[in-house]
């Protein structure tokens, strides 16, 4: 790992991200959830970029409501595809600092402004959130195993010791970004962007964050199986290298 | 020779002198057409003659001609697998790069459209 050569050393006071924080929500089937989501994100973000990912619902029509950049996909690829989709386009237009945040409101929008002010003061490229170290509400049992074995599982793909490897809450500076090519488009990218972080010899931190699980957010989260068939995807990609 | 052999023996050397015309003829990969050709007049062969997997496998010191066979076809489904892999990524790829093109350069912009400006 080297040191960041973020040299801003501005103390963040602020209770509002600056305008170049771009926040990607990538978005798919999420009409009935996206539209509370966004407006409580934009209390806290200027930036917002929701990517929809070939939706076959309305999720574009509620997006349009609000004062985000919206991006769509005329295909589902996939939320890989869609987070590097955004960190692109967010790249193009200038951005300094890249987050992710998940449009099926587990995530509390005020934990980016937590992220935001640790990426500064430690001066470092990336800010992961973990549930482990934050707090978690209606967790299954099943799927804290599940993301126990994820942890396992990267730090013996990746040798990259975190707490929490997939959760959908990052923040990273533009540096950072640009060491991100997400090629694997569906829930594998996060063991990927976790790998290309390892590889960058960047600096990262983990932050505690809140996850709020709720029967929507459940139905549309991962399988075990789907995890099973997710590892085996990983497994396939690192042999065929 | 038993019916088995006379059956399988016989179309599995039908279909290699199929290939072996075509090849002759000049329709399709000359290169598909030799090995489809050879494949197939091999396994008539082995059918006709099953001794000769077992001299095969005792030249590369192998026991049996059929656990040969085995290896072989193990060696030929991850080449394939392996194969067919990479074509899968490269499409995808590719349709993830022109889906991605195409969404940058449609974006909208709604905090500018609904009037308040970046």
């Amino acid at each position: 790992m080297i040191d960041s050569i973020n040299n801003s050393d501005t103390k963040v006071t602020s209770d509002r991200l600056p305008a170049d924080v771009f926040v990607v929500v990538p978005a798919y089937n999420e009409a009935p959830r996206i539209g509370p989501v966004l407006e409580k994100l934009l209390e806290v973000a200027s930036t917002v970029v929701v990517v929809d990912d070939g939706s076959r619902d309305n999720t574009s029509e509620v997006v349009r409501r609000y004062p985000v950049w919206l991006l769509r996909h005329v295909v589902n690829l996939g939320q890989g595809a869609a987070i590097q989709t955004g960190i692109t386009f967010a790249l193009q237009k200038a951005a300094q600092y890249v987050a992710t945040f998940d449009a099926d409101g587990q995530h509390e929008p005020r934990d980016l402004l937590t992220m935001y002010k640790r990426l500064i003061e430690e001066r470092v490229d990336y800010a992961l959130g973990s549930r482990f170290l934050g707090r978690t509400e209606n967790m299954p049992w099943s799927r804290w195993l599940m993301l126990k074995a994820a942890v396992w599982f990267t730090r013996l793909m990746s040798g990259i010791w975190i707490t929490d490897t997939h959760n959908g809450i990052r923040m990273m500076t533009r540096r950072g970004a640009e060491r991100i090519r997400i090629t694997m488009n569906r829930m594998e990218h996060a063991s990927e962007i976790l790998d290309q972080i390892a590889r960058s010899g960047y600096r990262y931190i983990e932050v505690p964050v809140t996850i709020r699980y709720s029967v929507e957010s459940l139905a549309k989260g991962q399988k075990t199986t789907a995890a099973v068939r997710l590892a085996a995807k990983l497994f396939a990609e690192r042999l065929a290298q | 020779m038993t019916l088995f052999q006379w059956i399988f023996g016989t179309l599995c050397a039908l279909v290699a002198l199929r290939h072996l015309v075509r090849l002759a003829r000049g329709n399709g990969s000359r290169l598909a057409g030799m090995f489809w050709g050879l494949l197939w007049a091999g396994a008539a062969v082995t059918i006709f003659r099953p001794g000769v997997t077992g001299e095969l496998a005792a030249l590369f010191g192998i026991g049996r001609g059929a656990d040969l066979v085995t290896y072989l076809g193990l060696l030929a489904g991850i080449v394939v697998t392996r194969y067919f892999y990479n074509r899968y990524r490269r499409l995808e790829t590719t349709l993830t790069a022109i889906v991605r093109d195409r969404a940058i350069k449609d974006a909208e912009d709604l905090l500018y459209q609904r009037g308040s400006g970046h």
